[in-house]
């Protein structure tokens, strides 16, 4: 991403994120909103600033921030394969939900694509997983996890 | 007192109480080391168990779950970039640098090292200088606070040089994120969009696991590499790193180590404050600032040692005032008043055995934990080799479990998942994730110690008065401004000298 892009998006973000905390503010008493509003308005025109820094730069300018090859593909499918997961948890119930989010995964993400050999080396270390996260958080530490119509 | 200390380090060393030493510090690492699960949490859980046992030995365990957890926090911080306590937020700032660059091994190995030095001299501040330190902290009053607070974000300004503005509003978007929730003041709903289950507010863990670890995962998962960061273990690993830390950091660890003692005294200032004041400091005493956040073991050295030297500290208002400094010394505490124990300066005379073989065995605990560690690392750091298509969705399975735990809640884990898109889409920008973390730990003690001092300016009349005139805050404001301004005249020097050396 250019430099310019990086700021004009960081300084709408921050001037969107200032509006609408100071909106949501508006009903509340002068006390409660003091640091806020003093957080709001910095947030405003550090926005502002980097609005006119970012308007002034040299568009073809470089950022720092320099983007490494990513494959676009790979990380949306497993960001949508966790709200999904998420969803299951609710519903299902931790351990069954992790099991297959990490059978199908692990699949996916395998370089060897999607063959038997490979689905049994995920399916070996979904179970593992499984297995260590249960006697860990559920036998050991007795720490309560997202239970469901399953397990 | 002599004959005391001698008999602390006898009853440390009877078997069953050095097999509870070994046992709750290999159970607070894993403990530390799992995003989600904090010191607290393992200290409460086996607080039953000291029931059974003599009041010595139960302290003792307690004690070495508490040191362990703290410097447990660390290897997930080092390994996957998720800090396992909130203390460990500074450790990834050279941390996980120092992993790509394949050198997880000496990360892992000086955060080790650095947490059992700052744990001893905690521990030692705690054993000679309990009471001129219990006075010391209460002289901490809320305008103190507020100031310790400010010099701690001031880090941002040190952290995001070459992108101050952005660093900056990241705190500030932390801060204001922070703000979500119960208002201190009048205890009504604040920025809660109309969703009751925002007004409890943003648990801090769950936000940091999504900052650091999933948006972390999203990269992991895109790139190209078959595993995190080369990793092949090497012998002696330990003896080296302690040689170069011997070399290169004795002054920071020391000065870390101080700072964390003494912050861990304030009631309600833990290792996250302390490791960050004293990453800070390191920053700014070090020769080669440039290589912070770059992979620094200096950072890691800093952030480690202030932290497990809190734990000392946190103690000492517990032992001589009965105020606890951390909410594990108030579980501590609770475990100590149940064995039918009361705490105060007087617990040093009616229970001196006690008192002294608690303090005596944190010294050993210590020692313990660079041999329990040292084994430890050579399988955590095996995670390294696990490829990125295997660890990346276990990291998320662990980041949702983590998320859940702290509150028993599905709003915490989509809190985390939240705050993963907004540390990956936020990085691509330019937005600084430990800076925006920093903004939402110290963001609710900001506030509240902002609001008790203008109560208290309000009763007294003069708002200068409570906020510029008392000696400790002055010393911290004067801190403030050397921190803010140190790197942005050595900025301007740099690019002069830069400029002269062009001409």
């Amino acid at each position: 991403m250019t430099k310019r892009k990086a700021d004009l998006l960081a300084g709408l973000v921050s001037i969107l994120v200032a509006i609408v905390f100071m909106v949501q503010g508006f009903e509340l008493s002068e006390r409660s909103n003091a640091l806020p509003f003093v957080l709001e308005v910095f947030l405003f025109v550090s926005g502002l600033y980097l609005l006119i820094r970012g308007i002034r730069t040299n568009a073809a300018e470089k950022g720092e921030e320099g983007e490494s090859e990513l494959d676009w593909v790979k990380s949306t499918v497993i960001v949508l394969a966790t709200f999904v997961y998420v969803a299951c948890v609710i519903y299902i119930g931790f351990y069954v939900s992790t099991f297959v989010y990490l059978i199908l995964g692990s699949w996916y993400l395998n370089e060897r694509g999607f063959t038997l050999p490979a689905l049994i080396v995920s399916a070996i270390f979904s179970i593992g997983v499984s297995a260590v996260l249960y006697l860990t958080f559920t036998v050991f530490l007795l720490v309560p996890t997202p239970a469901g119509l399953l397990f | 007192m002599l004959e005391h200390i001698i008999q602390g380090f006898v009853n440390s060393f009877i078997p069953f109480n050095f097999l509870l030493i070994i046992a709750g510090l290999t159970g607070g690492i894993i403990i530390g080391a799992l995003p989600g699960l904090t010191a607290t949490m393992g200290v409460a859980l086996m607080v039953p168990i000291t029931f059974a046992m003599n009041p010595i030995s139960g302290l003792v365990m307690l004690g070495a779950i508490y040191s362990g957890a703290i410097y447990g926090g660390s290897n997930s911080a080092i390994l996957i970039n998720t800090p396992g306590t909130p203390s460990s937020v500074a450790t990834t700032f050279d941390g996980w640098p120092m992993t790509q660059k394949g050198d997880a091994e000496g990360a892992l190995n000086a955060s080790l090292l650095a947490s059992a030095f700052g744990g001893v001299i905690g521990t030692l501040f705690l054993l000679f200088l309990a009471a001129p330190m219990a006075q010391l902290a209460l002289k901490f009053g809320a305008p103190e606070f507020f100031w310790l607070c400010i010099f701690g974000l001031s880090t941002i300004a040190a952290m995001s040089q070459g992108n101050v503005v952005k660093g900056l509003i990241s705190g500030a978007l932390g801060m204001t994120i922070s703000t979500i929730g119960l208002d201190p003041l009048e205890g009504l709903p604040r920025f809660t969009f109309g969703s009751y289950s925002l007004v409890q507010g943003i648990e801090v863990i769950p936000a940091m696991i999504g900052l650091f670890s999933f948006s972390q995962v999203i990269i992991l998962v895109g790139s190209k590499k078959k595993f995190i960061a080369a990793y092949k273990g090497k012998k002696g690993a330990t003896l080296r790193t302690a040689k170069i830390l011997w070399k290169k950091t004795k002054a920071n660890l020391l000065r870390s180590s101080v700072i964390g003692s003494f912050v861990g005294i304030l009631p309600g200032a833990g290792g996250e404050i302390a490791s960050i004041i004293s990453y800070n400091e390191a920053k700014r005493w070090d020769d080669n600032k440039c290589n912070f956040g770059k992979g620094a073991i200096e950072g890691v050295v800093a952030s480690e040692s202030a932290n497990n030297a809190t734990i000392g500290g946190s103690l000492i208002p517990m032992l001589t005032l009965g105020i606890p400094g951390s909410a594990v010394a108030a579980v501590i505490m609770g475990a100590l008043l149940a064995h039918g124990i009361q705490p105060g300066f007087k617990i040093f005379i009616n229970n001196a055995d006690l008192a002294y073989t608690f303090i005596v065995s944190l010294i050993v605990v210590n020692i313990a934990m660079v041999f329990v560690g040292s084994v430890l690392i050579k399988g955590t750091a095996k995670v390294l080799n696990v490829p990125t298509s295997y660890i990346g969705v276990a990291i998320v399975a662990l980041s949702i479990i983590g998320s859940y735990a702290i509150r028993n809640s599905m709003v915490d884990v989509m809190v985390m998942i939240f705050f993963g898109l907004v540390g990956y889409f936020g990085g691509r920008i330019g937005f600084d994730t430990g800076a925006m973390a920093l903004g939402i730990i110290l963001g609710p003690i900001v506030e509240d110690n902002l609001s008790r001092s203008i109560s208290l300016a309000g009763a007294e009349g003069s708002v200068f008065k409570v906020f510029f005139t008392h000696p400790i805050s002055l010393l911290l404001i004067i801190l403030t401004l050397v921190s803010v301004l140190t790197p942005m005249f050595l900025s301007k020097y740099r690019c002069k000298k830069e400029a002269g050396a062009n001409d």
